[in-house]
């Protein structure tokens, strides 16, 4: 099995991405520079986040929604979306199917009820056993700055998690389960194999920025991401007036570069490229689209996709598309089957044609690579 | 779970770490140079944080 990876291509985006995420450090610093600003010694900016939650004015009043929001709010908002989407007859009883029922509500429990306190233990336990006396060692870090700092770490860090599993072949089966579903909706967004979302990078990333006394900041990005990511996946296309009304375009021009929106990312999770639309090889940002601008892996689209999913979708079990590679699915031929990395040897694939059946040139999209496991 | 499993477990958990410290490096990097510019240029600077610690 060869698989040919564009090493110029990735080392380039690496290097990007490392001057992206020192970035706001450096503007920041600038700033102080320019403007004389000093707010390690000026404590009204340090004790930001105490003097909001004390203000009985307006940043009270956001700064309580933000806590509310991010403490049972998003969950409340996710259910109605869910409800208004169901009432809407956005869900196809032929494709949302008992199987895909349970798997979307257990996707959307479980990390609440199993990640959460494990993220808190890390974030309670084992960070100040590791960086002891670190605790807010930068709670200094103005407020906006600390905003985009959190922004492009957390975000930034994702797109990399997952265009790493579409582009690495043996991390695609972790994210197979986000893109089996052939519709989409609110629930897409939680929808991951357990494995998927536990190692979730930039969870740790932001859990450790927090400790270190970026917190406040943290929780507004959480939140705003959150509704991002919900809307973007949800069959609520949000967007649409923004493309149909002529004078609105220009917000559309700005806001599909800037943040993903449902078209770019319905796009993602198209079953086909051929449509012209679908563009699962890329759109891998989740709050912000601009990395895809950036990398060049973005496919701007104002259109929706006819069908999603993925070709070789087998409604796999619920339990298998969660829990593999614990519990394995019991169809035969599918991705998520005992045997099927043996599937994989060239060999077994093909023992006549000596050639091997993956040499499809990076970047190969996720169904194509299990299209190739098909071909056999 | 057979040997092949575990071994794309465990290559799947060392990207993950990867992912993980590489930016964190990076910002956590910046932020203390940062920190340290402005312990250099302003001597108060560490009185405040350490100010900022005991609360």
């Amino acid at each position: 099995m060869k698989i040919e990876i564009d090493k110029k291509k990735l080392r380039k985006d690496i290097s990007i991405s490392l001057a992206l995420y020192i970035l706001p450090i450096a503007l920041m610093l600038g700033a102080f520079a320019i403007t004389g600003q000093q707010p390690w010694n000026d404590h009204s900016l340090t004790a930001l986040a105490s003097n909001v939650k004390n203000d009985p004015g307006l940043l009270g009043w956001i700064n309580s929604v933000f806590q509310n929001m991010r403490s049972w709010g998003l969950t409340v908002l996710v259910l109605a979306l869910g409800i208004l989407e169901l009432s809407l007859g956005l869900y196809d009883d032929d494709k949302w199917t008992k199987n895909e029922k349970t798997l979307d509500i257990i996707c959307f429990v479980l990390p609440k009820i199993v990640i959460a306190p494990i993220t808190a233990y890390f974030s309670l336990k084992f960070l100040p056993y590791i960086l002891p006396n670190s605790a807010n060692a930068f709670a200094w870090v103005p407020f906006w700055w600390g905003f985009v700092i959190i922004a492009v770490a957390d975000d930034l860090t994702q797109y990399w998690y997952h265009r790493l599993h579409h582009q690495v072949p043996f991390l695609w089966k972790f994210h197979r389960t986000h893109h089996s579903a052939p519709y989409m909706g609110m629930s897409m967004a939680s929808r991951q194999n357990i494995i998927y979302t536990f190692f979730f990078s930039q969870t740790y990333l932001t859990a450790t920025l927090v400790y270190l006394g970026l917190g406040f900041p943290a929780l507004f990005v959480r939140v705003i991401k959150s509704l991002i990511t919900t809307f973007a996946h949800s069959s609520v296309a949000w967007d649409k007036p923004l493309y149909r009304i002529k004078w609105l375009h220009p917000v559309a021009w700005f806001l599909e570069r800037f943040i993903s929106t449902p078209a770019t990312h319905h796009a993602h999770h198209a079953a086909t490229t051929n449509d012209g639309v679908g563009h699962y090889k890329g759109n891998f940002g989740n709050m912000f689209f601009i990395w895809d601008i950036i990398f060049k892996t973005g496919k701007i689209s104002r259109k929706f996709p006819a069908t999603y999913g993925m070709k070789t979708y087998q409604q796999e079990e619920w339990q298998a598309q969660i829990f593999w590679p614990f519990i394995k699915s019991k169809k035969e031929g599918s991705a998520l089957a005992p045997d099927h990395l043996q599937q994989l040897k060239p060999e077994k694939i093909a023992p006549v044609k000596p050639e091997p059946v993956f040499e499809t040139p990076i970047y190969i999209g996720s169904n194509e690579y299990e299209d190739a496991v098909v071909l056999k | 779970m057979n040997s092949q499993d575990i071994q794309i477990l465990i290559k799947k958990i060392i990207v993950g770490v990867i992912v993980y410290l590489v930016p964190l490096f990076i910002i956590v990097g910046g932020l203390l140079f940062t920190n340290h510019l402005l312990k250099k240029n302003n001597p108060t600077h560490q009185n405040a944080l350490n100010h900022e610690n005991r609360n």
